[in-house]
């Protein structure tokens, strides 16, 4: 055969057509027709939701419940008191732990707002908002291991993996912006179980968190390793090539689906970058959420980024705060709290403020939880710091669909147990369904033999807490 | 069966339980179609839904669909040549050439061997807490691929990896590889996922995981459904579950460490016992040995040192004394006369703010006639570490020496190679502080402060101080002068004394520094023999349990060990015939009942798994579950014919692959339509992830074909935790099956294309189609550096673009380049080029190759 012979002409037009702009996801549109099979389709939920979305904010560790949102006046009056062990499980057959001594907070509670909610001073910016938040006191879960507690949480097993609340989420309602994945988790360290608190197990892979890590590069495979020109050239060749081999190939769905796919991808590129780009914020919006100006770290951070997720229509979306180390397991010293709330005070009221003032508040479910609680006592009654407690701990939702100024449930009078209303993980997990107009026991999955769903076999919806 | 609920009653007439018998073949119109008795099944049902067959795929296409399916990679062009042309002569006689070429090569096991791994949920760590690492799981990897590769029928393959470790010990005269295999196959349940805090505590989940496994991978029954209660659909109660769960609760398995019990204990070793005895009774002679050895030579430390410090006890004559305030310094002199062995001593003492007292130190002495001179610095910078007494330049071993001021008459006895590890920073010391150091660098070091170089350094501890002394070789009239000078300006400072020791010294410090230099040899050559003891093979697999721990268990109400209830004997599933437990665990009867040719499950069930491998889609579509919620096969009697066959030929599977693969079925073009769900046309399917990774490092030629062992797991564990789980993604160019899998962590490749659950039995992967796909070929970096790899290759194999157009297409897509796609090829060559470069053009060229349909997609 003869060796290919290109003309001039044709290599001037070549050139000319690279210089000017050539517009690649439109055209793949008008060529590719018909919508496909898309796992991320938006779909109709069970009942009228009241929230479209959720912001989960998931504060590492342990946040004793006692030291922060539930207020306990016998801790202060029955300091160094010595209390019955009974079976907890933290410090059963524990060396040192045969007698315990209830210990007071070092913070004080006074009330706040129309409510008059009672907030410790670890949290002062927070006690702003609680005409809008809804506290569950009355919180308790399953495992006293940060491992364990932490994946229950997430997913509602304890011991096995299992698709995370944010998958089920997604599965269930799927996304509004093509362009960014439907479950974001932004995350600096990674969490206790790992990736697991994100997977999407058994549900398909288009559900599993997408995480984030806070810097320059949040996102990866997403920053162009070649300029746009040159990309949006290689894309053409691209699409010519796969709509030669639609032709002649089999009618595969999926060949068009991937087709889509890069151009989704292509506006990726874009769309993934210009939601963490904060420039365009103004300097009374960052320091709404502390944040200085071109900072790319910190809660801070992670809260503005999340109501830009919010306002882009990201389904599910997890700020967690620290990982699995240097987080708020305050063993050694209850003050290392301080430092921690002082973190993310500040950003979680700039969220929850900004939001109202946005109107997004309306249907975004802003959750803020922890694994388990602290316990009210310890081996000695001057002992700095707080042990694991799964019996009792508080989370708060607000926002889409949820009662602002209220409190359901309540401990004990030393905060030990919860006594009123209990709240287990899994009614918390049904509640936030719930309120994102998802039945608990209809969103399930077909899987080994049967259905599973998020809840297991139990969950409560907490009626108490709907506006 | 009194138990059973009715929906479980009316499951026993369910198919997979009723026994296997081979099918007649059906009848068909179209006989010429043809040429297996697969076809025959699969005719038929065509014909009955009015449906015709597609016609046969052109050579190319089913040499590369076969190429991926038994090896993972594409054909080579010289493959795809050879085969065109020998299929144009007789397409039946070459392809069942090139099938068995390709069961042949060991490239078969590590694609085959890997499904078995999906559904085994293989992975190189426990899953508890920490994830921990397990060194030893790549074993039964190996052992897997190597399965595959010698076609060790299929029912031995069950008995080794349940019972593997009986077997071996039952056979007095087996070989020491076989041994070796046989304990490494039980691996299968040894890689059982680990829970919790302890793991050795929360060992009943990990029977759960192995009772989950067991029965979705050998037998396609949810079992573990009846931990709980009995199953709700199937005949399986919960006395059944515990009757398997004891057998496993009298099997003793590796166990991995974990942060609340960290001992790695129970490792099988890899040698059979009555030679392993033999070894560690030796071992532990030569052990005891070496411990006398080092305790006898410790005494004679402790009587040369108690010396040492009784003579340095005596009454001194102070020659000087002050303090240096921080950066400031202090100098002393003095002219006295000495006998031989008499000490003179610089003892440096720390002041309030005792954590920046690096001090620097000089310090020169010479005899009145001045014929002899001794300088700290430049007697000691060069081998500062030899001994401790260290020589003077004139050859005195006891001239200089180094102590812990804190009691008198000790010596520094630990010597730092690289302090901080900063090179050149050397330093005596007991346990950091004290010390006594050089820079014997020419280069200031950078460390908690800035050390100059050729310097002699001391820093005492914050609870006493350190010293340096002279031992005098003469006696003469001598006179000394020297220096000290604060050395890191953040502190307050050091004092300091200048002090005359009466009495012989040299006896006294060479004596114990002799000592100390035979313990540190012998404590090395303990250390070094007792790890030796792991350096012999062990394998992560399991035994029996000793006879007094071998028993039934009582069955846990509602799954809850506290809460026990009746205790239930060891013994076969109802559903399989209910024996009873005669011997040990009853592994090997477990073992046997599975893969006995009576059962209905076990043969159909692999069966199923070769076919939906071959065609992406099973006869039975949920592979892990043939129960009454499963769904029904489509095709039965292929199914039952498969399975019957398997038996037939003593359960190889490569005879399996081959009356599939040499099928009319196998053999015909991807068309879409209804005869696709009849099999009567080929489904196209998307590459693995495995397969993408391995077909990118071929084309850029840097893919390495050998078979590795384990993983560069760190030795020490200590440090993981909960809160600092293990975590790493060793990169490596040799096949993907070998990269290193951990349960908490997903590799980002494996997570973006699907790969295999590393938690529970992947009994098909659900293959997805989604953007961040989509980003990874545009974006990654491995994907651009392979992509570049192969344009280089193209680049360098000829000097024309066409030629080289051509040969990426025959490379990559297994076929010849049309002229329109060479014309369109040379044009983006030329564009690209035009604005950024030719090297750049065709990196890109390559990754839009590589980024296509046809790259994607096997048909």
């Amino acid at each position: 055969m003869e060796p290919f012979r290109y003309n001039s002409q044709r290599r001037h037009f070549l050139q000319s057509m690279v210089a000017g702009s050539v517009i690649m996801p439109a055209l793949v549109s008008e060529l590719l027709g018909a919508e496909t099979v898309n796992p991320l389709a938006s779909h109709q939920p069970h009942h009228t939701p009241k929230a479209k979305r959720v912001i989960f904010i998931n504060l590492s560790g342990g946040v004793s419940h006692i030291d922060t949102f539930d207020h306990k006046p016998e801790l202060y009056k029955g300091h160094g008191k010595e209390i019955t062990k009974g079976d907890h499980p933290e410090i059963q057959n524990r060396p040192g732990y045969e007698r315990i001594f209830l210990k007071r907070p070092q913070w004080d509670f006074r009330p706040h707002g129309q409510c008059g909610k009672k907030v410790s001073s670890l949290f002062p910016e927070v006690a702003r908002c609680v005409d809008d938040i809804a506290f569950i006191n009355s919180m308790h879960t399953s495992h006293s291991n940060h491992y364990n507690a932490t994946l229950g949480m997430h997913t509602g097993s304890f011991t096995v993996s299992r698709p995370s609340i944010g998958a089920w989420v997604s599965y269930g309602l799927g996304t509004e912006n093509q362009n960014l994945p439907s479950f974001m988790v932004l995350a600096p360290q990674s969490p206790y179980a790992g990736g697991q608190v994100w997977g999407s197990d058994f549900l398909p892979g288009a559900h599993q968190g997408s995480r984030v890590i806070p810097g320059a590069s949040p996102v990866p495979n997403i920053r162009p390793r070649v300029p746009r020109s040159l990309q949006e050239l290689e894309l053409n060749a691209l699409r010519r090539r796969n709509q030669h081999h639609l032709k002649t190939s089999s009618a595969n769905p999926e060949l068009t689906a991937r087709m889509r796919a890069f151009e989704t991808a292509f506006g990726m590129q874009m769309a993934v970058p210009e939601a963490f780009d904060f420039k365009k914020e103004t300097d009374a919006t960052h320091a709404l959420y502390g944040l200085k100006r071109s900072q790319t770290d910190g809660f801070g951070w992670q809260c503005l980024a999340a109501r830009r997720l919010a306002e882009r229509g990201v389904r599910f979306i997890e700020l967690i705060h620290t990982g699995s180390s240097g987080n708020w397991d305050s063993h050694g010293n209850m003050m290392d709290h301080e430092r921690l709330a002082k973190q993310v005070d500040r950003p979680i009221y700039g969220l929850l403020t900004d939001l109202k003032l946005r109107g997004l508040l309306n249907d975004t479910l802003v959750v803020w939880t922890t694994e388990f609680g602290r316990t009210p006592f310890n081996n000695k009654a001057d002992a700095a710091g707080r042990e694991h407690h799964s019996w009792a701990f508080t989370t708060f939702l607000a926002g889409g669909g949820v009662k602002g100024g209220v409190t359901h449930g309540a401990t004990d009078e030393i905060g030990l147990k919860s006594v009123v209303d209990p709240v287990h993980t899994h009614d918390f997990h049904a509640t936030i369904l719930h309120l994102l107009g998802l039945d608990h026991e209809r969103l399930t999955h077909f899987h080994d033999g049967r259905d599973f769903r998020l809840t297991d076999v139990s969950g409560e919806v907490v009626k108490s807490i709907l506006a | 069966m009194l138990f059973l609920s009715s929906p479980v009653l009316a499951a026993e007439k369910h198919w997979s339980f009723q026994p296997l018998t081979r099918p007649v073949l059906p009848a068909v119109k179209n006989k010429a179609w043809t040429i297996s008795p697969v076809d025959f099944f699969i005719l038929q049902q065509l014909e009955a839904a009015k449906l015709q067959p597609a016609k046969r795929a052109e050579a190319v296409v089913l040499l590369r669909r076969a190429t991926f399916d038994l090896t993972g990679l594409p054909p080579t062009p010289e493959e795809v040549e050879a085969f065109v042309q020998s299929s144009a002569r007789d397409p039946q006689a070459a392809f069942k050439n090139v099938v068995d070429r390709m069961l042949a090569s060991p490239r078969y096991g590590e694609r085959w061997g890997r499904h078995w791994l999906d559904v085994v949920r293989y992975a190189d760590t426990a899953g508890e807490n920490s994830d921990m690492p397990v060194d030893d799981a790549w074993r039964y990897r190996n052992y897997v691929i190597h399965s595959f590769n010698q076609d060790m029928p299929f029912d031995q393959f069950i008995r080794e990896q349940l019972a593997g470790d009986i077997l071996a010990k039952a056979n007095p005269k087996i070989a020491p590889e076989r041994y070796s295999e046989l304990i490494t196959a039980t691996g299968y349940l040894a890689i059982s996922r680990r829970h919790g805090h302890d793991a050795k505590k929360d060992h009943y989940l990990t029977i759960e995981d192995t009772i989950d496994t067991l029965g979705k991978s050998f037998l396609g029954l949810t079992i573990a459904c009846a931990r709980c209660h009995d199953h709700k659909y199937d005949p399986i109660s919960a006395k059944d579950y515990y009757g398997l769960y004891g057998i496993f609760a009298s099997t003793r398995y590796a166990y991995p460490g974990s942060e609340g019990n960290r001992p790695i204990t129970d490792l099988v070793p890899l040698n059979p016992s009555g030679e392993l005895a033999v070894h560690i009774a030796k071992w532990k002679q030569r052990k005891t040995d070496l411990e006398r050895e080092v305790s006898a030579i410790k005494k004679e430390v402790a009587t040369h040192s108690s010396a040492f410090a009784k003579l340095a006890s005596q009454p001194r004559t102070e020659l000087g004394k002050g303090i240096v305030e921080i950066r400031n310094e202090q100098t002393f002199a003095a002219t006295l006369d000495v006998r031989t062995g008499e000490m003179l001593q610089l003892t440096i003492g720390p002041r309030a703010n005792h954590g920046a007292d690096t001090a620097i130190v000089e310090w020169q002495i010479k005899t009145a006639n001045g014929k002899l001179n001794w300088d700290i610095t430049a007697d000691n910078l060069e081998n500062f570490l030899s001994s401790n007494p260290h020589p003077d330049r004139h050859g005195n071993t006891f001239a200089w020496s180094f102590l812990d001021a804190r009691k008198p008459g000790v010596l520094l006895s630990n010597p730092i190679t690289a302090v901080d590890n900063h090179k050149g920073l050397q330093a005596w010391n007991a346990g950091s502080l004290p010390h006594a150091m050089v820079n014997s660098s020419s280069k200031p070091v950078q460390a908690w402060t800035s050390l100059p170089p050729s310097t002699f350094y001391v820093h005492p501890a914050k609870d006493g101080p350190v010293a340096v002394a002279w031992t005098s070789p003469v006696t003469d009239k001598i006179s000394l002068k020297g220096k000290v000078k604060d050395g890191h300006a953040n502190g307050d400072g050091v004092d300091w004394k200048l002090e005359h020791l009466k009495g012989d010294f040299r006896q006294a410090i060479t004596r114990p520094g002799e000592f100390t230099k035979k313990v540190a040899a012998a404590e090395a050559a303990l250390k070094e023999y007792a790890t030796s003891e792991i350096k012999n093979p062990h394998a992560y697999a399991v035994t029996e349990q000793t006879p007094a721990n071998i028993k039934n268990i009582a069955l846990h109400k509602r799954g809850d060990p506290k809460q026990p209830g009746a205790v239930v004997l060891r013994k076969n599933l109802d559903l399989l015939g209910g024996q009873p437990v005669r011997e040990g665990s009853g592994r090997l009867q477990l073992a046997d009942w599975i893969s006995g040719s009576d059962n209905p499950l076990t043969a159909r069930v692999i069966a199923n798994r070769v076919w939906l491998n071959h065609f992406g889609r099973g006869l039975v579509s949920t592979p892990n579950d043939f129960g009454t919620q499963g769904q029904p096969p489509t095709h039965p009697a292929l199914l039952d014919w498969l399975a019957a066959e398997l038996i037939n030929n003593q359960w190889s599977l490569k005879a399996l692959h081959r009356a599939i693969m040499l099928s009319a079925t196998y053999q015909t073009a991807a068309a879409e339509g209804p005869e696709q769900k009849f099999h009567g046309a080929f489904t196209p399917r998307r590459l693995s992830a495995e397969e993408l990774r391995d077909t990118l490092l071929t084309l850029s030629r840097t893919l390495d074909p050998a078979m590795p062992k384990g993983h560069p797991f760190p030795a020490k564990r200590d440090g993981l935790s909960q809160h600092n789980p293990f975590r790493a993604n060793y990169e490596h160019n040799h096949r993907s099956v070998y990269l290193m899998v951990q349960r908490i962590q997903r590799r980002p490749l494996m997570a973006i294309f699907d790969g295999a659950d590393p938690n529970a039995s992947t009994g098909q992967r659900r293959l997805s189609n989604v953007p961040t796909q989509a980003l990874y070929f545009l974006n990654n970096e491995f994907l651009h550096t392979n992509a570049a790899g192969f344009a280089k290759q193209l680049v360098a194999s000829a000097s024309d673009d066409e030629t080289r157009i051509r040969r990426a297409h025959a490379l990559a897509f297994s076929r010849t380049a049309s002229p329109s796609e060479i014309t369109e090829a040379c044009e983006f060559i030329i564009a690209y080029t035009a604005v950024a470069n030719e090297t750049k053009a065709w990196n890109a060229w390559c990754r839009i190759l590589l980024s296509s349909n046809e790259f994607m997609f096997v048909e």
